[in-house]
């Protein structure tokens, strides 16, 4: 996957944890960094972004089937 | 779909929640991609339909290739429920989740409850019909 390099600023505290979980892990602190934040949820962007018919999740085949006249 | 149209009510809140916890657990098999562009620019939403593929593109799900094995088992599954209605995508879906051994988050219960993989067998759904809310 590709990489962006990007410099940070942490407190001490975490800095360390960050060092001590890499070495657990026996893992960079970039890897450990990446992967706790892609565990979080994430607002996704698409959500909410249209207003159609209150049941267009249950019409999909009906609709592209229409569409495709 | 539920969790881009805001007019879902319930049931958009309930698929915008269950996606963002999903993240990149959810698979997006390319077909379902496709499919969802398709319907969204078909009903005027271009917008929305680059948006979901960028959020693919970003890793805010999995986006996953559907390979020669998937589509002949998709194929296969298709000639033997030739009269169900089923299509390639709800077809890609089912190979998919078989080969990755995961569940399968879908509102088209028609199909993925009559197309099987062996008789007395069933897709493990992410969502029950009980589950699901009205608008």
């Amino acid at each position: 996957m590709a990489t962006v390099r990007r410099t940070i600023s942490l407190p001490p505290a975490i800095d360390k944890r960050l060092e001590r979980e890499a070495k657990r892990r026996k893992s960079s602190v970039s890897a450990v960094i990446a992967d706790i934040v892609g565990q979080q949820p994430a607002a996704l962007p698409y959500v909410g972004m249209i207003e159609d018919d209150p049941d267009l999740s249950l019409r999909v085949e009906e609709v592209l089937a229409r569409l495709a006249k | 779909m539920s969790a881009v149209n805001r007019s879902e009510g319930r049931r958009h809140k309930f698929a915008a929640e269950m996606l963002e916890r999903l993240g990149r657990d959810l698979v997006v098999p390319w077909p379902v991609l496709v499919e969802v562009d398709l319907l969204l620019r078909g009903r005027g939403h271009s917008d929305a339909a680059t948006t979901f593929s960028e959020a693919c593109r970003d890793g805010y799900h999995r986006l996953e290739h559907c390979g020669t094995e998937d589509l002949s088992y998709a194929l296969a599954l298709g000639a033997r429920y030739s009269d169900s209605g089923v299509d390639l995508p709800d077809l890609s879906v089912m190979s998919i989740a078989r080969r990755l051994g995961g569940s399968i988050l879908t509102w088209d219960f028609r199909h993925f409850r009559s197309v099987v993989p062996r008789r007395g067998t069933s897709w493990k759904l992410a969502v029950d019909e009980h589950q699901l809310p009205a608008p």
